[in-house]
């Protein structure tokens, strides 16, 4: 009864004569295609209902002219890096996970490609010449799940595969890795895949690939010589959860080549307490998001002893496997 | 219930037919219809009537989806007479101000984009070379509906009158245009998003509302207590029953209210 994802495109004046625009409207051709001034207009409207719009999302495609990289924020591992930047060339996700801060970050579930993309390969390479960059590309969205849309993912990585100062991580929960499987593996760029138990994926992490398809991604991309990272994050304290989250370990401690993994990194939920207050007055279907959090300079987490014993026992699982030194809590 | 907002009555003739309503004596200046799950309101030619009308009826009931419904003009003569189309950005030509509906669900009509008009547009208006269709209404329908609806709940169906030589479009024609396009409509109502489902039934609202008063709370102890309400019903634990037993004791002073409210939040959290 919902329309298709895509079915309109809101495309943005200036970037109706960018390459990318063209391409993209030319893969949804019976899109309808409403013509905006600027995205702003479309993205940021108060009033929109940002789960009712999860299904059927629309594509905006505009320009964007400042902020092309951002340095690094509080919330996410740098892995060491003091040159932690990251860029949003896409906004939004083709995923719902209950637990994502977009859906307290903006006010749309649409997502905005922005199409000058020359503009933010530039930033990056005028930022090398000053000192190297450890760069996010898959941030505010999951570059990788949209990769046949908009091959962003094969970009960077011929970027990447020049630039031996650039390291580049493209985070994702999705099983896509067949779109960018045919390019040779690049020291220089880590694949980062979120895992969570499939009661949790299931439950929580709507639209997502079942652990069973992104575990063969995980393995086909180690196969091929990938720095293949694996994030814990966010471990979600559910009821039980030291028997889901035990469980699962078990079964990825037998199936994963541990020592050709790259490195781990582990993380409870935690989010921005003003985007959480958002998300709560507007669902009430998703009982994650009201246990019982603290806030604290603005950062909504679970109470220190949940957070604390969720960490340690984690911790204690995964060392075994990888070491502390490739363990990143 | 549902708002339906024509601007003619010729407009609103063939739905209030259609759909039963019975005339509402609740306003003086506007023609209001309803029935148990229905209401339309007509507010008169022009985007300020039109915004009034969507505030009478939005103050006047508990409103799931507003949808304004009307002829329109449109340039392009490609759109034959008597169309149905679903609106996906409206301009308004005086302020150059956009506005853009949602089209979330697939209501099986045709897509436009239309640009309101403060005065009537005959083929000898100059106009910009992006307007389609125009009417007189939608800009002022949108804007004043969506202070009291979230956007996937507002909507524009607009039925095709005319090439902008208006002069056979009299109120019979209107009515027959609205009446052919009666079916169209119906599918369209029955697509709406549903009515928000509350978290608490009236009952337990009742009872919530007993116990809050019960334990003469201030009123930052009142919103912690409905927080923690609203947390153990969103997580599924939360009984009436448990309430009622907490609302037997009777707290005397402060801190015995204290460890009543730990108590509770213990239970409910
Ligand atoms: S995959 Fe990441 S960005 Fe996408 S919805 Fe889930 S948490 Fe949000």
């Amino acid at each position: 009864m919902y329309k298709r994802h895509f079915s309109h495109i809101y495309l943005e004046t200036e970037a109706a004569r960018f390459p990318d625009a063209r391409s993209l409207i030319k893969k949804f051709s019976n899109a309808v295609v409403i013509e905006i001034d600027d995205y702003k207009r479309v993205f940021n409207r108060t009033r929109q209902n940002f789960q009712a719009q999860k299904n059927s999302m629309k594509l905006i495609l505009a320009t964007k002219k400042d902020r092309l990289l951002y340095p690094g924020s509080d919330m996410s591992p740098s892995f060491g890096h003091a040159q932690f930047y990251y860029n949003t060339m896409v906004l939004n996700c083709i995923y719902n996970c209950d637990y994502c801060y977009l859906q307290g970050m903006y006010d749309s579930a649409n997502l905005v490609v922005f199409v000058n993309s020359d503009d933010f390969f530039s930033a990056v390479e005028s930022k090398l010449q000053d000192h190297p960059v450890y760069l996010c590309i898959s941030y505010d969205t999951d570059l990788l799940a949209f990769e046949n849309v908009h091959p962003l993912c094969a970009r960077w990585i011929n970027f990447a595969s020049t630039r031996p100062d650039l390291t580049v991580e493209i985070r994702t929960k999705s099983s896509n890795y067949k779109a960018i499987g045919h390019l040779h593996a690049v020291s220089n760029v880590i694949l980062a895949w979120t895992l969570s138990p499939q009661a949790v994926t299931q439950t929580y992490e709507v639209q997502t690939p079942p652990l069973e398809q992104r575990l063969r991604s995980v393995e086909s991309a180690i196969a091929d010589g990938w720095r293949v990272r694996l994030c814990f994050d966010p471990v979600l304290a559910v009821k039980n959860w030291s028997n889901v989250y035990g469980d699962f370990l078990e079964s990825l401690r037998l199936r994963v080549s541990w020592d050709k993994v790259y490195d781990v990194s582990v993380g409870t939920f935690r989010m921005n307490g003003g985007y959480l207050s958002k998300i709560k007055s507007a669902r009430m279907d998703s009982d994650i998001l009201y246990d019982t959090m603290k806030l604290e300079d603005g950062t909504a987490s679970y109470p220190a002893p949940v957070h604390e014993e969720i960490m340690a026992w984690m911790t204690d699982k995964l060392r075994p496997l990888v070491g502390s030194e490739r363990l990143h809590i | 219930m549902i708002g339906l907002v024509t601007a003619l009555s010729s407009e609103a003739r063939p739905l209030v037919d259609a759909f039963n309503l019975k005339k509402d004596q609740g306003t003086r200046r506007f023609d209001l219809y309803r029935s148990d799950d229905l209401s339309l309101i007509v507010s008169g030619i022009g985007k300020i009537k039109s915004a009034i009308a969507v505030t009478i009826l939005c103050q006047k009931f508990e409103l799931s989806n507003l949808v304004n419904v009307g002829i329109c003009g449109s340039r392009n003569m490609l759109r034959p007479v008597g169309q149905a189309l679903a609106v996906h950005k409206i301009t308004d030509a005086t302020t150059g101000r956009d506005f853009y509906p949602e089209l979330l669900t697939d209501y099986g009509l045709e897509e436009g984009a239309l640009t309101t008009f403060d005065r009537v547009v005959t083929e000898d208006t100059p106009l910009e070379p992006n307007v389609e269709l125009i009417d007189m209404e939608a800009s002022g329908f949108f804007e004043a509906a969506s202070y009291f609806l979230e956007l996937d709940r507002i909507h524009i169906i607009k039925v095709v009158s005319d090439h902008l030589n208006v002069n056979h479009v009299t109120r019979e024609f209107v009515a027959g245009l609205i009446t052919r396009r009666v079916d169209d409509l119906r599918r369209v109502l029955t697509l709406l998003p549903a009515p928000k489902a509350p978290l608490f039934s009236p009952d337990e609202l009742l009872d919530i509302n007993r116990l809050v008063a019960h334990f003469r709370l201030t009123s930052t102890q009142q919103y912690q207590v409905l927080d923690w309400i609203r947390t153990s019903k969103v997580k599924g634990k939360f009984t009436v029953s448990l309430l009622e037993e907490f609302a037997r004791t009777q707290p005397m002073g402060k801190s015995a209210t204290k460890a009543i409210l730990k108590n509770l939040h213990d239970h409910l959290v």
